[in-house]
This record gives structure tokens, C-alpha cells and sequence, in this order.
């Protein structure tokens, strides 16, 4: 019959042989997960990707927009004196046009070209007034856009007859790329030419200025795709409307943030005076401290920005300050880019290599000191950043790139002599407002998913800090970023 | 296709690595859920799960030991998963009886029928039998993976075994009853 045996021996020795095939409902529904999955993987990352690269793009355009045509305006100016009588003689239909821009009076270039032409001269108050005109043209590309559609339009029935030829020849996609010729070219007549075309391309291509433009500066290889084009809109929609919406995760973050900043320059060259180019130059330490708002687009990319305050000094050494009766019997100028103050005005500064010269010719009568001359710079930052993340666990590693914008807000130059500091006056040369390419690498240590701590070390390289500048005067600014952030 | 190259395109999503990966190890697996579970339907589910855990998983699946252990250890974790959401082990202070549980060897009980009676155990009974019983692994290992204690876990299988027992010769005595 049977024996007594252990139950669990019992169930092991038989379950053991235990093999029973499911029903293939299970696999059919593991496909359809499996291929489920694949989509939205798949399509998730395009598109996120696709809005990364068109929101990067879009920040470069608008900021390189932004910093070209702020360099034309001050580099430009000589030229076109220059260049103005020439191309008026010379060109008998450019004249025509120059007429017709005359009644239109509204583009900057225009504008400036109309006072050059009745005055031949440059005063202050012009180019200040042309800066500021373009900066309004500048800050507002959909009002320039809408200008040029109204006021040309009448243009072009005007010429039509003229320039039709060339209107035809001109393939849309270099327009954009003519629209930057447009105030670096001196000469009237391709400008205005660009202009008709330009109000042209505006006209077919109304919905949005900065979509027309992207399209048509190439930059996205495939614009006939409907895919791509949709994911561009979908990304501009994004970076504009995401601000507002109500995320629940936690995509904000609030980041104050101190740092030492180092502040030096790359090239010979100095940005006071022409007699200073060889002198040897130094930074100092200072600090910068702020707060920056972060948005994740995605858990890879986030967008920053915020506010700082930027405290900068640098050292130009080896000079020799005299104390003379007055510069007008020295013969000496005061320095170019250096506005006096009254106690001041009697005061001479010398490259040291310079007085060795003058001491032969026993020029000086007065106190000698071998001193620096220190200047004091402080700026508002915007920065505007996009953050990529490497590594994101406890320790995230980032990669940071991006502009900042500067804002001049003090402005003081001191001598510093063996024991005494004197205030000499302002440098009339520093932008008010400039900007910067800003690279950096982002470490941060997560102490839970709302809060971490980061330490920055960031290069940033300074595009127009200066004009007028003897020799070649790169100022850039090193800064180890340190604060805390917390999500939201 | 080596089981390495194998696991290497599932590491890649391949759909039809995926596919016969499944081939290989469905029924292997479906026998596991169905020790575990009440009924066919929840095994059937209870693959389902495992097979994408499996999938989503096997990345992290580094060539050492056992890859077939590797698949059993996930299948019976979903398993448990399901009983630990639904906190059926809170059960304490149960004695802890120990005495040897021992039934009739009859050649003809068969292998369904004891698929049966471990599937109508109560949950904590079961689960707990099939861990130590069947899949060998040590009271402090399933006092772990429970989050129960050592004597909660001898407790219940005990209770399991005498339930078994019970079930057993109830169902002898009727089957001998039924004969007579």
C-alpha cells in the first residue's frame, strides 16, 4: 500500500516535475506592453531633444543678434563717414534710394546716414541717440519686423520697377543673412535693396519673426519636415509658456549663490591709455554674489537665469604718477579713457618705461611715485544658462553653458601709491551695457530630492566689455560659484 | 543564439530576443506564479508582471550566477510584491508548533492535485511553504523578504503543513468513503 512520508518531501518530490506552458495571452500582452513602451520611449526623447536644440538655437540667435549688432554700432561709425560721399558720387541709383529712405526715416542705419550726410560729423549726442534707436530695434525684433513691413511697403511700390531684377535673383534663405549686412555693409544701396527684400520675405512669411528667421538662416536642415517644424513651434511654445504653467514635480528651483571671481584679460593691450600697452597688468579677487532661478525642461536639460552683483578689480602696474602745474605746460595729454575729477586734473600718469625719458630731459619738477592704477568695476549679471546633466545621482556632475548680461553699475579708478589711495576719476570707455559667453562644469551633492549644495567653477569670456582699447584687451572672469539650491 | 548573445539583444529591446527569451523560460516561470498564486488567472497575471520586470531589468543583469536564478528570484518577488501591498503578513504571536507533519504516499495523488492545495492555502501559508519547502530558502531569508519575524515564519509553516495534512486525508477518507 503507501508509506508514511514527510509532507514537504511529498510535495517536493512531486511539484519538482511541475512544467505547465501558458496560455499565449500572456506573451500577447507582454508585447503589446513591450511595444507600448518602445513608442513612447522612442517618441518622448526626439521630441524633447528636438525642443532642446531649438531652444539653444534660439537663445544663441536672439543673443547673437543681440551682441552683433551692439558691436557694429560702435566699430561702424568711422566707416561710414568715410565711405558715405563715395558711394553717393559714385552710384547714381543708390542716390535714388537714398532719397526714398530719406521720407521713410526709420531704420537706424537710415537714420544715422541721414545726419551724416547733413552734418558730416559725429558728436556724441548723435551716436547716442543711433545706440538708442537700435537698441530699441534690437530689444524688439517683432516691432523692427513690423516696420519695415509698413514703411517699406510703400517703398516698394515706389521701386518695384528697379530692383525687381535683383529682388528676384535673391534667394529667400540668405535674407536673414543679408539682414546682418545690413548695418555691417557701408554702402546704401544694398542695404535699402536688402530692406525691399526683406519686407518682401516679412509679407509671405507673417506668422512669426523669429520662426521666419530660424527657417530661413538654415540652421534646421529639414525645414519642409512637418515633423521637425511642428517640434520647433512646439519647443518656442514650450520656452514661452512653461514659465506659467503649474508643474507638480519639481522643476523650479531657487539657487542663491556667492563666489570668488577672478578677474583678468588675454591679449597685449590695455584699456586706458595707448602708453600702457606693455605695462604689466594683474587680477584681483573679488566677489560676485546672486540668486538664479532653474527650470528642468526635462531631468537633462535645465534653463536658469537670475541676478548678480559683480564686483571686478584689475591692476595696471608700473606707473609713475607726477603732480605737475597743469598738463597744458607738460605737453602730456591725460589719459584717453580716463575722465578727471577737479583735484585730479594736475595729476600725470607714465608708464614707468616712459619716464626714464622724460627724467633724462629732466622733465619733472615735481613728487614721483611708482604706483598702480587700480580700477573698480561693478555690474548687475543677468545670466541666461542652459544646464546639461552627466551624472544625476547623489553627486550630479553638470555641464553649463550660456550669456550673461552686464550692467555697468559702478565705475571708479583709483591710483594706489606705496601707502596712499587716490580716487583719479571714471573710464569713459566701459559699456553700459555688455556681455559675456559663459562656460562652466556644475557639481552638486543631493542631500535629498528638494535640496542640494553646488560648487561652480565657470569662465567667462567678456564680448564687449570695452571700446576704445589700446591694442588687444580681452577681459574674461573666472568664478567658483558656490551656493545651495532648493526645488519645488 | 547563445543564451549570452541572447540576453545582450534583450539588453537592447530586441523585440524578438524578448520574444524567445520568453519561449525559453515561460513555462519554467509559469510554474513559479502558479505556486504562489490562488489561481491560474493571478499566475497568469503574475508572469505577466514578471516578464516585464524581467525585461526592464536585465540590464542589471551582470553574467554572474545563475541566470534561470536570476529569473526565479524576480518572478517570486512579483508574487510577494502583490502580498506585501496588500499587507496579508502582519499576523504575530502565532505559536509555533512543532511536530512532524507526515501523510500516506499514494502514487496516485497527483501533481494538479497538490498544485490545488498549495494554491488554496491562505496566503501567509502559502507563501511561506513554497519559500522553504519548495524553493529552499532559510527562515531569516523569508523573515526578510516578508518583513515578518523568524518565529512568524515557522509559525506558518507549520500551520501550512497541518492544513495540508488535513486537507490530505480528508480527501482520502472520502475518496475510500466514495469506493466503499
Amino acid at each position: 500500500m503507501s508509506d508514511k512520508k514527510h509532507i514537504d518531501r511529498l510535495f517536493q518530490e512531486r511539484l519538482k516535475d511541475l512544467d505547465v506552458t501558458p496560455n499565449p495571452r500572456v506573451w500577447s500582452g507582454i508585447e503589446t506592453k513591450l511595444k507600448e513602451q518602445k513608442k513612447t520611449k522612442r517618441v518622448i526623447p526626439i521630441w524633447w531633444r528636438a525642443s532642446g536644440i531649438a531652444a539653444l538655437l534660439l537663445l544663441f540667435l536672439a543673443l547673437g543678434n543681440f551682441v552683433f549688432n551692439e558691436t557694429i554700432t560702435q566699430y561702424n561709425i568711422p566707416n561710414t563717414i568715410v565711405d558715405t560721399p563715395s558711394s553717393e558720387s559714385t552710384n547714381p541709383k543708390s542716390e535714388t534710394t537714398i532719397g526714398s529712405t530719406k521720407n521713410t526715416d526709420t531704420t537706424v542705419s537710415e537714420t544715422q546716414y541721414q545726419k551724416e550726410d547733413s552734418t558730416h560729423i559725429i558728436t556724441k549726442n548723435e551716436t547716442q541717440i543711433a545706440n538708442q534707436t537700435k537698441k530699441e530695434s534690437v530689444s524688439n525684433p517683432s516691432k523692427k519686423a513690423t516696420q519695415y513691413n509698413v514703411n517699406d511697403s510703400g517703398l516698394v511700390s515706389n521701386k518695384t520697377n528697379k530692383s525687381s531684377k535683383t529682388e528676384a535673383t535673391l534667394p529667400y534663405n540668405t535674407v536673414a543673412a543679408k539682414e546682418h549686412e545690413t548695418s555691417e555693409t557701408p554702402q546704401k544701396a544694398k542695404s535699402s535693396e536688402i530692406l525691399l527684400n526683406e519686407s518682401e520675405f516679412l509679407q509671405k512669411n507673417s506668422r512669426s519673426a523669429s520662426n521666419d528667421k530660424e527657417k530661413s538662416t538654415g540652421v534646421i536642415p529639414n525645414k519642409n519636415s512637418p515633423l521637425d517644424s511642428l517640434s520647433i513651434e512646439a519647443a518656442i511654445a514650450a520656452t514661452k509658456v512653461v514659465p506659467k504653467t503649474d508643474q507638480k514635480t519639481k522643476k523650479w528651483a531657487v539657487q542663491p549663490n556667492i563666489a570668488p571671481v577672478y578677474y583678468s584679460s588675454t591679449g597685449k593691450g590695455s584699456h586706458l591709455d595707448d602708453q600702457f600697452v606693455n605695462n604689466s597688468k594683474s587680477g584681483e579677487i573679488n566677489t560676485s554674489y546672486g540668486v538664479a532661478v532653474g527650470y528642468a525642461l526635462n531631468n537633462k536639460f535645465k534653463i536658469r537665469s537670475g541676478v548678480n552683483n559683480l564686483k571686478l578689480s584689475f591692476n595696471t602696474n608700473d606707473v609713475i604718477l607726477l603732480e605737475t602745474l597743469g598738463y597744458a605746460n607738460t605737453g602730456m595729454p591725460s589719459l584717453k579713457n580716463i575722465a578727471a575729477t577737479n583735484q585730479t586734473e594736475n595729476l600725470s600718469f607714465f608708464s614707468s618705461s616712459k619716464v626714464e625719458n622724460l627724467q633724462s630731459s629732466s622733465f619733472i619738477n615735481s613728487n614721483e611715485n611708482s604706483s598702480d592704477i587700480n580700477q573698480n568695476i561693478s555690474y548687475f549679471e543677468v545670466p541666461l544658462e542652459l544646464e546639461y546633466s552627466i551624472l544625476n545621482k547623489r553627486i550630479g556632475i553638470n555641464l553649463i553653458g550660456g550669456f550673461s548680461t552686464f550692467i555697468l553699475e559702478g565705475n571708479r579708478i583709483y591710483s594706489e601709491g606705496n601707502n596712499s589711495r587716490t580716487y583719479i576719476g571714471e573710464a569713459t570707455n566701459i559699456n553700459d551695457v555688455s556681455f559675456s559667453t559663459n562656460f562652466g562644469i556644475g557639481f552638486d551633492y543631493n542631500f535629498s530630492d528638494r535640496f542640494n549644495i553646488n560648487l561652480e567653477p565657470t569662465f567667462k569670456y567678456q564680448l564687449n566689455a570695452f571700446n576704445n582699447i589700446s591694442g588687444s584687451f580681452n577681459p574674461y572672469i573666472i568664478g567658483v560659484y558656490t551656493g545651495f539650491s532648493y526645488k519645488f | 543564439m547563445s543564451l549570452e548573445q541572447l540576453i545582450y539583444n534583450c539588453k537592447r529591446n530586441k523585440l524578438k530576443a524578448q520574444s524567445e527569451l520568453y519561449t525559453l523560460y515561460a513555462s519554467k516561470l509559469y510554474s513559479v506564479s502558479l505556486k504562489y498564486s490562488r489561481n491560474t488567472a493571478e499566475a497568469e497575471d503574475n508572469l505577466q508582471d514578471a516578464f516585464m520586470t524581467i525585461f526592464s531589468k536585465i540590464s542589471q543583469y551582470k553574467n554572474k550566477g545563475s541566470f534561470e536564478g536570476w529569473l526565479k528570484r524576480i518572478t517570486v518577488n512579483t508574487a510577494l510584491q502583490r502580498y506585501r501591498e496588500k499587507g496579508v503578513f502582519d499576523i504575530i504571536n502565532e505559536d509555533i508548533i512543532d511536530e512532524t507533519v507526515e501523510v500516506n504516499d499514494q502514487e496516485d495523488i497527483s501533481l494538479d492535485y497538490l498544485l490545488k492545495l498549495i494554491q488554496t492555502l491562505p496566503n501567509r501559508y502559502r507563501l511561506v511553504f513554497n519559500l522553504y519547502v519548495l524553493d529552499g530558502y532559510s527562515h531569516k531569508d523569508i523573515a526578510d523578504m516578508l518583513e515578518i519575524s523568524v518565529g512568524t515564519s515557522k509559525s506558518n509553516l507549520a500551520r501550512a503543513r497541518l492544513f495540508l495534512q488535513e486537507k490530505i486525508e480528508k480527501d482520502n477518507s472520502n475518496l475510500e468513503s466514495q469506493s466503499i
